[in-house]
């Protein structure tokens, strides 16, 4: 667990479909789930996450020692996050959130959520249930007076043409 | 058995779990809100039924107001037009110089003239100018919802801010 010299402590994480990673200990336990596990001494070798894909894992540890290596800034901090997740899409940002909570990362949890919400801001209701694999469960009736309650909401909504 | 991640459709791989997805729904103004409350019935009863959602809702709305410097304050105008609707104009206090307004159609009661009497969270309580009249509004315009009641007594009080 603990390095007995300067050198910085490496762990390595292992992703659902079996990828490897290396990251600094320092930057890793900025996830509450991966601190927990070094200070119970169970990171000595590969950390199974077991919820996280490859592909969302390398993103989550690009962002792992990207904003561990910005001093304590908050304003820094937070352009970081801005332009991490500026160019992600809606499918990469769901995936993090969900690796975010699983990791307990609260930080980053709160910024693509943030994210979600902006993305989300002006689409059609439509839009919403094919994107979060939600049913319709309104009769064609209960929709139509759902929607009549507040039909000012409709204006300005961007057209349903996917991405 | 390894590759069962890739056989699983997008949608569904995406289900987020109730208390992420409140997380986001937070951080929503309120108009795609009441939008999404078209979405589907769960969605529908988180939005609307779900009292400690609305208080999540207005906590993170202070906090993203706060943080990106918007303290929107009340500059309430109305213009009654001979329709049903009012005009509400929303400045934000810090860009008073720069003429930044939100301005809303309010649908509203002709006739009653109303001025501001203070307001709190984002609603507004509002009272006819006739002091005999003891008709109050107390309004929200980013739901542009409101009610209308009559105060059984009189009440002296001076316009302030909450």
């Amino acid at each position: 667990m603990a390095a007995e010299t300067g050198t910085p402590t490496t762990l390595t994480l292992k992703s659902n479909d079996d990828e490897l990673f290396s990251v600094a200990e320092s930057a890793a336990i900025l996830s509450v789930t991966i601190r927990n596990m070094v200070e119970d001494g169970c990171a000595g070798g590969v950390i199974p996450l077991d919820n996280v894909d490859g592909k969302t894992l390398a993103s989550v540890i690009t962002y792992m020692n990207g904003i561990s290596a910005i001093p304590a800034d908050e304003e820094k901090k937070k352009s970081y996050r801005d332009k991490f997740l500026s160019d992600k899409d809606f499918e990469t940002l769901a995936d993090m959130v969900l690796a975010a909570n699983y990791l307990n990362m609260s930080c980053l949890m709160d910024a693509v959520s943030a994210k979600i919400a902006q993305v989300m801001e002006k689409k059609s209701v439509g839009w919403v249930r094919r994107k979060f694999g939600i049913e319709n469960d309104y009769t064609p009736e209960e929709e139509a007076a759902v929607k009549e309650e507040h039909k000012w909401t409709f204006e300005g909504v961007e057209t349903d043409d996917d991405n | 058995m390894e590759k069962r991640q890739k056989l699983i459709a997008p949608a569904e791989r995406h289900h987020i779990p109730h208390e992420i997805l409140e997380n986001i729904l937070c951080r929503l103004p309120a108009k795609s809100l009441l939008r999404f409350k078209a979405v589907s019935k769960s969605w529908k009863s988180i939005i609307c039924d779900d009292p400690g959602f609305s208080d999540v809702h207005l906590r993170q709305s202070k906090i993203s107001a706060s943080s990106s410097n918007k303290n929107l304050m009340f500059w309430i105008e109305t213009y009654p037009n001979g329709n049903k609707t009012n005009l509400i104009t929303l400045q934000d206090f810090e860009s008073m110089k720069s003429r930044k307004r939100k301005q809303i159609e309010f649908p509203m009661e002709q006739g009653l003239h109303l001025e501001v009497l203070c307001h709190c969270d984002g609603l507004a309580l509002r009272r006819t100018r006739k002091a005999k009249d003891k008709t109050y509004v107390l309004c929200n315009p980013s739901s542009r919802t409101w009610v209308q009641f009559r105060c059984p007594y009189r009440i002296y009080h001076r316009p302030r801010c909450g």
